[in-house]
């Protein structure tokens, strides 16, 4: 890890914020509408806060063992043999979001933009991107993230302000949706949407600005909630809730739908090309986490030459779903609870063992 | 040594990109593709196909010089088959043109008033799930058949398909049909809070084309009478059927209700002088506003239409741009809307129970859950709510012209 360069404050919270933000070009607005109906967004607004209890967990054990990511910590806890559990479940669901997520933003470049193209030749395509930006490591991935972050920005504000010209309002009646319980039930397992914040229990002390750890989680996790809050919203106030769980991709549908006039129609192949960025960015820093996870686990000193290995093995996980709708539902609907498991479980875990074990610095003191 | 390590880098990324960037399976060549201009749909004789109908435009017309459409004769063909599904016909469609149907363009889709009646639901996934359609696709119903239709040729347009998304855009000057984008009419058909409208297209006997140059037509082609396309007002579905059609003035009525209309010149008799006839500009004063209270299982609606009127012209005498009389006016105006909306509602009441207006909307807003508003059905309680409408109509401005001429 010592090769590694350090990140800076504003870099690393863009990545954290595209992380966690990515998914709402893929099939996340239509699952929550279909499980929170017209309360969806307060269904994302519940599933944030209890990422926000997962997060000061998190918070937590990094302010104990300062300068450790979590798979370090872990090990220092419970020792080697019980840590390296910890650490590959750690591995497992990195890869596999990683493998899936990458399965459906291929599905939606051959759904938007290249029919009549195998999915084979734009998972290689893009796998080639994956393993170039892991070898250059995370900084340059930050970097990058940095530096499209304004724009991705500012594309996300065109998209809504022109959808706003066609919302309406009154669809988000009925208010509370599916019901209060339904609601509340539904939103412990979605808290998986915000699951990607584990990446900074990787980069965490890679930060330059170790101190400002704790603003940089909070920053990026309310900045996401409001994202995809927002977006999700958008989807309900455009399409009514009942058409919306119907759709594939309700966010690229709604940059067909943006239309200023006639004089410019038909504009989403310009999001089409920031989509590829968000996906670059989003694959790119989760195959770095599963790439410096595995190398963790299992104390391998450089983590570079695992890089093709591991990118050969994301792609056939990405290829393991039989079809477009197997690869959403598995990600959204079979997997979320793991993910949500691994995403509150195992930071819940580790402090708990490290209240017990006593170890770490006393975050009182 | 680094040179050439550099130069070797070079050329792996150059043929990597030369086997990846080309896009080999998707590449359309522009002259290959027969662009759709618009498209329509009808059922078949025997009920079970359907009749597609396709607008496809000619290049080299369309792109050629500043001579005017209609001298080089059409810049769109127009080719119909019968198939069982809407792509297969484009498949027939290529057995007879050499180029690829594409809808990359397409920008308007026209149902027969046939397929319309017999139910659009058979149809609607054809719309959504292929990818080249958009949801900004304008809808139409045709009451003519469609081939007839699209073969019309505008007379200021050199595009057809350009002439459809014009007229309906132009309702925001007259309100007198509906502009339904493919969009909007799934929302509306998934929500169960309002029933479908489309606005209906149809021939007419042309009344304009002769007296521009008669001469020539009659002598190319005596017999034959020239046809216009015409909106005739809005299609009224309950599901996914069409039940009936309002004619041009409902249809600016129902926009007051649903809050579209913008603005219309209208006529009216003379309060004051039977003889004579007011011509005014009513434009949206401001949004109507509906409000609803339901007691004892009734639902009673109070509508609040607010409409401001402009004078055009004034044939008698009298001088309405007095205080007095302005109000007077405006009252009197406001009475006759009323009384149209008032009629409407009880057509969509009592003949076709079907909700255009939207009053369901208000009817979910107090409901707390998505279970509530589903077990309560809307449809069926519509045609028993009691709606009271409210207009009031504000003389504003009176043009240039104060008091109307007088011979002295």
């Amino acid at each position: 890890m010592n090769n590694d360069g350090k990140l800076g404050y504003r870099e690393s919270l863009s990545l954290l914020i595209i992380i966690m933000t990515g998914k709402i070009f893929l099939s996340f607005p239509r699952d929550m509408v279909l499980l929170g109906q017209t309360a969806s967004w307060l269904l994302v607004i519940l599933a944030g806060l209890i990422s926000l209890i997962a997060f000061l967990l998190l918070n937590n054990l990094l302010q104990r063992f300062p300068n450790k990511n979590i798979l370090q910590i872990s090990s220092e806890i419970f020792g080697r043999s019980i840590g390296t559990i910890i650490n590959c479940s750690l591995f497992l669901f990195f890869i596999i979001i990683t493998g899936l997520f990458f399965r459906q933003f291929t599905e939606s470049f051959i759904l938007s933009i290249l029919p009549h193209t195998p999915i084979s030749v734009i998972s290689l395509s893009f796998i080639i991107i994956l393993i170039y930006s892991c070898y250059l490591g995370i900084e340059a991935i930050s970097r990058l993230a940095q530096f499209y972050g304004p724009y991705v920005l500012l594309a996300l504000i065109i998209i809504f302000g022109f959808s706003l010209t066609t919302a309406n309002f009154q669809q988000l009646a009925p208010v509370l949706g599916p019901g209060i319980v339904p609601l509340l039930k539904e939103s412990l397992p979605q808290s998986s949407i915000f699951s990607e914040l584990l990446l900074l229990g990787i980069i965490a002390p890679l930060v330059r600005e170790q101190n400002k750890l704790f603003k940089l989680g909070l920053n990026s996790l309310i900045i996401a909630i409001f994202i995809n809050t927002l977006f999700t919203t958008l989807v309900i106030l455009v399409y009514n809730y009942e058409s919306a769980n119907k759709l594939l991709f309700p966010v690229f549908q709604l940059a067909r739908l943006v239309a200023i006039e006639r004089f410019a129609q038909r504009t989403e192949a310009f999001f089409v090309f920031l989509w590829f960025f968000i996906a670059g960015l989003n694959l790119s820093s989760l195959f770095y986490s599963t790439v410096t996870s595995f190398a963790q686990t299992f104390r391998i000193k450089n983590y570079r030459p695992l890089i093709i290995p591991l990118g050969l093995l994301v792609y056939t996980i990405s290829l393991i779903p039989n079809n477009m709708t197997q690869s959403v539902e598995l990600n959204s609907f079979e997997m979320d609870n793991y993910y949500a498991i691994i995403f509150f479980g195992i930071p819940l875990l580790l402090w708990i063992g490290a209240l017990i074990r006593r170890k770490g610095i006393r975050s009182k003191s | 040594m680094k040179q050439k390590k550099n130069i070797s880098r070079i050329t792996f990324i150059i043929l990597i990109n030369l086997v990846i960037l080309t896009g080999c399976w998707d590449r359309r060549e522009l002259d290959n593709l027969a662009l759709v201009q618009a498209l329509g749909f009808e059922l078949a004789p025997d009920s079970r196909h359907v009749l597609v109908s396709a607008m496809i435009a000619i290049p080299s017309q369309l792109a050629g010089g500043q001579s005017g459409g209609g001298a080089n004769g059409p810049n769109v063909i127009v080719v119909t088959k019968e198939a069982p599904s809407i792509y297969e016909g484009f498949n027939l469609i290529n057995t007879s043109l050499n180029r690829e149907i594409t809808l990359l363009q397409n920008q308007v889709i026209i149902f027969g008033e046939k397929l319309a009646k017999h139910g659009i639901q058979d149809w609607l996934d054809h719309l959504l799930r292929y990818r080249e359609m958009r949801r900004t696709l304008l809808i139409f119903v045709s009451k003519d058949p469609i081939s007839e239709i699209m073969t019309v040729n505008p007379k200021l347009e050199k595009s057809p398909a350009e002439y459809y998304t014009d007229l309906s855009r132009l309702s925001i000057k007259h309100g007198m049909s509906p502009e339904i984008i493919l969009n909007q009419l799934i929302n509306t058909y998934e929500s169960s809070v309002q029933e479908i409208i489309l606005p209906i297209i149809g021939l007419k006997a042309s009344t304009t084309a002769k007296s521009v140059s008669s001469d020539e037509k009659s002598q190319d082609k005596p017999e034959k009478i020239e046809k216009e396309i015409s909106t005739m007002g809005t299609a009224i579905f309950k599901e996914d059927r069409m039940v009936g059609y309002i004619d041009n003035y409902e249809t600016q009525t129902l926009l007051m209700i649903t809050n579209q209309f913008r603005e219309a010149m209208l006529t009216t008799k003379d309060p004051l002088n039977k003889n004579g006839k007011i011509s005014f500009r009513l434009s949206a004063g401001g949004p109507t506003k509906i409000r609803y209270h339901s007691q004892g299982g009734k639902n009673f609606f109070t509508v609040t239409v607010n409409q401001e009127a402009d004078l055009i012209s004034i044939q008698s005498k009298i001088d309405y741009t007095k205080p007095n009389y302005e109000d007077k006016l405006g009252k009197y105006i406001a009475a006759q809307i009323k009384q149209r909306i008032e009629k409407l509602i009880a057509k969509a009441q009592q003949d076709y129970q079907a909700d255009i207006f939207g009053f369901g909307i208000k009817v979910r807003n107090t409901m707390l859950t998505t279970n509530e508003w589903q077990r309560y059905n809307w449809r069926k309680y519509f045609p028993n709510a009691i709606i009271k409408v409210k207009v009031n109509v504000s003389i504003r401005r009176v043009g240039v012209q104060l008091r109307p001429p007088d011979p002295s």
